[in-house]
C-alpha cells in the first residue's frame, strides 16, 4: 500500500480542493425565492407548530386517543391546510420586516430567521409543510425531534426567541438563557397592523431583572420606591428578554439608517405598572445604559394594561405575571407569559403554592 | 448459527513511538442470516513487517484505542433485545475484516479480548480483497478508513462508509444508540443532487415540488436504515416507544417548505421512520449534530463531515452520488451512481 501512497498524496490535495470547491458552490446557491439567512447574522425566532398553527383538536386526538390515531388523523387530513395560532400574526409580520429589509439591503444576511422547533413526529411535517406554504410564509428550517424536547437544539440554532405553548420547555429554555415566553391565545380577534410589526415588553423580570419586584412583594411599595430613588443611577441588571430587544433594536437601525425612521416597521413599547415619578427614572436611566431605545413607553402606576395594549395592538406583549397576561387576552392582545422571577410564586398579590405545570 | 452480541467499533489510534507506517487491519467474521453484520477495517499501526505484495509495514509499536462508546450502545442494544425476545436471533453482530496477514491476528485478538469486546468473527484475507465475503455474509453495513473499499462495496450494493479520526470527542451515550443520516445521495439516489448542480436551486424547488408525490429513489444507506427499523419495531412492539435504545436522525440542507414534503413522502412509500427530522435549509450541519451527539453520522459530502468533525461528531462519509466529481465550482457530467 505504501508505494501507492505518493500517487494518494498528490489526489488528495485535488480531492480537496474539489471538496473546497464543492462548499463554496453550496454556500452561494442563489434562487430567486428567498434563502434563509445564515444563523449568526440573523435574529431567529423558534415557534412550535401549536403556536404557529391551531392544533386544538388535533391536540385533543393525541391525548384521547394516543399517538398512533394522531398521526393517522394528520395523515389523512394532510391536504386541509391548519388554521393560524397564535403566534401566526406575529410571524406573518416579521415576514413584512424581511421584506422591506431585503429591499433596502439585497445582499444582507440580518434578517429574520424563523424556525419550526416542534417535538411533533416526522410524519406529521407534511401536513404542516402543505399549511406554511397555502399560507405563503417562508419557514425552511425544522427540527421535527418525534417526542423529544427541542429545547436543546436551539442553541444550536443560535436562537433568539423561542415560542411554544408548553411552559415546561419554555423554563427550560430561559435557564439556559435563550429568550422564551409561553404563548396564549386571545379571547376574541382584533385588527393588527400588517405593515409594522409591534412588540410590547413589560418592564420588571422581562426586560429587567426581577430585584425590584422580590422588594415589592416581600418589603411593601413604599420600600420599593425609597430604593429605586436610592438607587436610581445604577442600571437594573438584565431580564430574559433584554437581549430579543436588542435584536430588534439592531434592526430597526438598519432603517434609520437608510432615513425610515418615521416609517420604520419594527415599533417598541414598555408598558409597565411601575409609577413614573417614584420609579420611572431608573429604568429609562438602565436602557440608555445598555444602549438600547424603546419606541414608547408607558407608565401604569397600577392602572390594568388590558385597555391600553387593546388600543397600541401589538403583535406580541411579554409579561411575568399571569394576571396581566389574563387582563391583555380578555381585551384581544396576544399575550406571552415569561416564566421568570418571583413573580411566578404569586398571584393577584397572594402566595401561592407552586402547581405543578401540567403540559 | 448463532450471533453473538456484536458492537460497532470504531478504532482511533495512537502512535506510541516514532516510527510509523501504515497497514490495514480488517477482520471479517461470517454474518448469521438474522443478523445485521458491521464489518469494520481497522487501520493501524503495527509492528508487524510483513512482506505481501500489498500491504507493506514496519514495526512500531502501537497501542489500539478503541471507541468503547459505540460498543457499549450496542451491547445495550443487544441485551435488551435478549431480555424482550430470548430466542430470536434478531440482533447485531459484528464482524471485523481484513486484508492483514493471518499472523497479525494474535495481536488484534489480544486486543480485543483486552478491552472486553466479544468479536469472536474473524476474517484475515491476506492481501486480498475483502469485498467479495461482504455479500457472501449479508453485510448490512461496511466501515471501512479505505475509501476505495468503501467505493467498490457500495457498487456492489453494500451499505458502506468511510470513518475519520477525531481529534475530539464528545461524550456519547451508552443506553442509546444514536444514528444520523444525511438526506440526498445518503438514504436518497442523487438524483435531485444533480438537478441542483446542472441547473441551480430554482429548478430543484420546482422539480421537487412537481413531484412530491413521486418517491425517490433508494441511496447506498437505505437498507441499514430499513435494518434499523426493524430493530426498532421489535422494541415498540413490546411496548418501549419511550425508552427505545436505537435512535434514527435525519440531518439534511434541504428546505422544509420548498422540498421537503417529498423527502418525508418517500420514507413513508418505504415504510420507514426517522425518530427525529431536521431541515437545515443550508445552516451548517456541525452545531446540530453537536447537539444530537450521534453515535455515527453518514453523509456524502466532505465538507459537511469536516464540519461535524469540528465540533467532536463521528462522521463517516458516503462516496456516492455526483457530490464526489465536482471540480472549481463547475458542475461536471452527472456521473453514474457510485463512482
Amino acid at each position: 500500500m505504501s508505494e501507492i501512497k505518493p500517487a494518494e498524496v498528490k489526489d488528495a490535495s485535488g480531492e480537496e480542493r474539489d471538496w473546497a470547491a464543492a462548499k463554496v458552490f453550496f454556500d452561494n446557491l442563489k434562487s430567486k425565492r428567498p434563502r434563509p439567512p445564515k444563523s449568526c447574522y440573523a435574529v431567529t425566532i423558534a415557534v412550535s407548530s401549536r403556536t404557529l398553527f391551531d392544533m386544538t383538536m388535533e391536540r385533543k386526538i393525541y391525548e384521547d386517543q394516543g399517538l398512533e390515531k394522531y398521526v393517522e388523523y394528520q395523515q389523512q387530513h394532510e391536504d386541509e391546510p391548519l388554521k393560524p395560532g397564535a403566534a401566526f400574526p406575529f410571524v406573518k409580520a416579521l415576514m413584512t420586516v424581511n421584506v422591506k429589509l431585503r429591499q433596502l439591503y439585497p445582499d444582507s444576511e440580518e434578517l429574520f430567521d424563523i424556525v419550526l422547533m416542534t417535538n411533533n413526529h416526522a410524519q406529521v411535517g407534511v401536513r404542516l409543510i402543505n399549511s406554511i406554504n397555502h399560507y405563503d410564509l417562508t419557514i425552511e428550517r425544522f427540527c421535527m425531534t418525534g417526542g423529544k424536547s427541542p429545547t436543546g437544539y436551539l442553541k444550536a440554532y443560535m436562537t433568539n426567541l423561542y415560542l411554544s405553548k408548553d411552559s415546561e420547555k419554555v423554563q427550560e429554555a430561559i435557564e439556559e438563557g435563550i429568550a422564551a415566553a409561553t404563548m396564549f391565545t386571545p379571547d376574541m380577534e382584533i385588527q393588527l397592523s400588517d405593515t409594522q410589526l409591534r412588540v410590547a415588553f413589560d418592564g420588571d423580570a422581562v426586560l429587567f431583572s426581577d430585584e425590584s419586584e422580590i422588594i415589592v412583594k416581600q418589603h411593601g411599595l413604599d420600600t420599593f420606591f425609597e430604593h429605586e430613588k436610592a438607587n436610581e443611577n445604577k442600571p437594573l441588571a438584565q431580564g430574559p428578554l433584554k437581549c430579543f430587544l436588542e435584536a430588534l433594536g439592531k434592526l430597526q437601525r438598519k432603517f434609520y439608517a437608510k432615513n425610515e425612521r418615521l416609517h420604520c416597521p419594527i415599533r417598541t413599547y414598555l408598558v409597565t405598572a411601575r409609577s413614573a415619578a417614584s420609579s420611572g427614572a431608573r429604568v429609562l436611566k438602565t436602557l440608555r445604559s445598555w444602549g438600547l431605545e424603546i419606541d414608547e413607553a408607558i407608565f401604569l402606576a397600577g392602572a390594568p394594561k388590558g385597555p391600553l395594549l387593546q388600543k397600541i395592538r401589538p403583535h406580541i406583549f411579554f409579561d411575568d405575571q399571569m394576571f396581566h397576561i389574563e387582563g391583555a387576552k380578555e381585551l384581544g392582545t396576544i399575550a406571552a407569559h415569561v416564566p421568570y422571577g418571583i413573580g411566578q410564586k404569586y398571584h393577584k398579590g397572594q402566595l401561592i403554592e407552586k402547581t405543578g405545570k401540567t403540559k | 448459527m448463532i450471533c453473538n452480541a456484536l458492537i460497532i467499533i470504531s478504532v482511533s489510534l495512537h502512535v506510541t513511538s516514532q516510527c510509523h507506517q501504515q497497514c490495514y487491519l480488517s477482520l471479517e467474521v461470517p454474518s448469521a442470516r438474522t443478523g445485521i453484520s458491521v464489518l469494520i477495517l481497522a487501520r493501524c499501526l503495527t509492528d508487524l513487517y510483513l512482506c505481501v505484495c500489498v500491504c507493506v509495514c514496519v514495526c512500531v509499536c502501537v497501542c489500539v484505542c478503541v471507541c468503547v462508546c459505540g460498543w457499549q450502545a450496542l451491547m445495550t442494544v443487544n441485551a435488551r433485545l435478549r431480555d424482550l425476545y430470548p430466542e430470536s436471533d434478531e440482533m447485531f453482530d459484528i464482524v471485523l475484516v481484513t486484508n492483514n496477514h493471518a499472523q497479525v491476528g494474535v495481536r488484534l485478538i489480544n486486543s480485543i479480548n483486552y478491552y472486553d469486546l466479544t468479536i469472536e468473527r474473524f476474517c484475515m484475507t491476506g492481501g486480498k480483497s475483502p469485498i467479495g465475503y461482504l455479500t457472501a455474509y449479508m453485510t448490512d453495513l461496511y466501515l471501512s478508513k479505505d475509501s476505495k473499499k468503501v467505493q467498490e462495496a457500495i457498487e456492489a450494493g453494500i451499505a458502506a462508509a468511510t470513518m475519520f479520526t477525531l481529534e475530539r470527542e464528545n461524550d456519547l451515550s451508552d443506553s442509546q444508540l444514536r444514528v444520523a443520516f444525511d438526506g440526498d445521495a445518503v438514504l436518497f439516489s442523487d438524483e435531485s443532487e444533480i438537478i441542483m448542480k446542472t441547473q441551480g436551486l430554482d429548478s430543484f424547488f420546482e422539480h421537487e415540488k412537481q413531484f412530491a408525490n413521486k418517491p425517490l429513489a433508494q441511496g447506498p444507506l437505505k437498507c441499514f436504515l430499513e435494518a434499523l427499523g426493524k430493530l426498532q419495531r421489535k422494541f415498540y412492539s413490546k411496548d418501549e416507544r419511550m425508552d427505545c435504545p436505537i435512535r434514527t436522525y435525519l440531518v439534511t440542507a434541504r428546505s422544509a417548505a420548498s422540498a421537503g414534503a417529498r423527502v418525508l413522502k418517500t420514507m413513508r412509500s418505504w415504510g420507514l421512520e426517522v425518530d427525529e427530522a431536521l431541515f437545515l435549509a443550508g445552516a451548517p450541519k456541525g452545531p446540530l449534530l453537536q447537539k444530537i451527539r450521534p453515535h455515527i453520522f453518514f453523509d456524502d459530502q466532505m465538507f459537511h463531515i469536516e464540519g461535524a468533525q469540528k465540533l467532536g461528531t463521528i462522521a463517516a462519509h458516503v462516496p456516492y452520488g455526483i457530490g464526489q466529481k465536482y471540480h472549481r465550482g463547475i458542475a461536471l457530467q452527472p456521473s453514474p451512481p457510485g463512482h
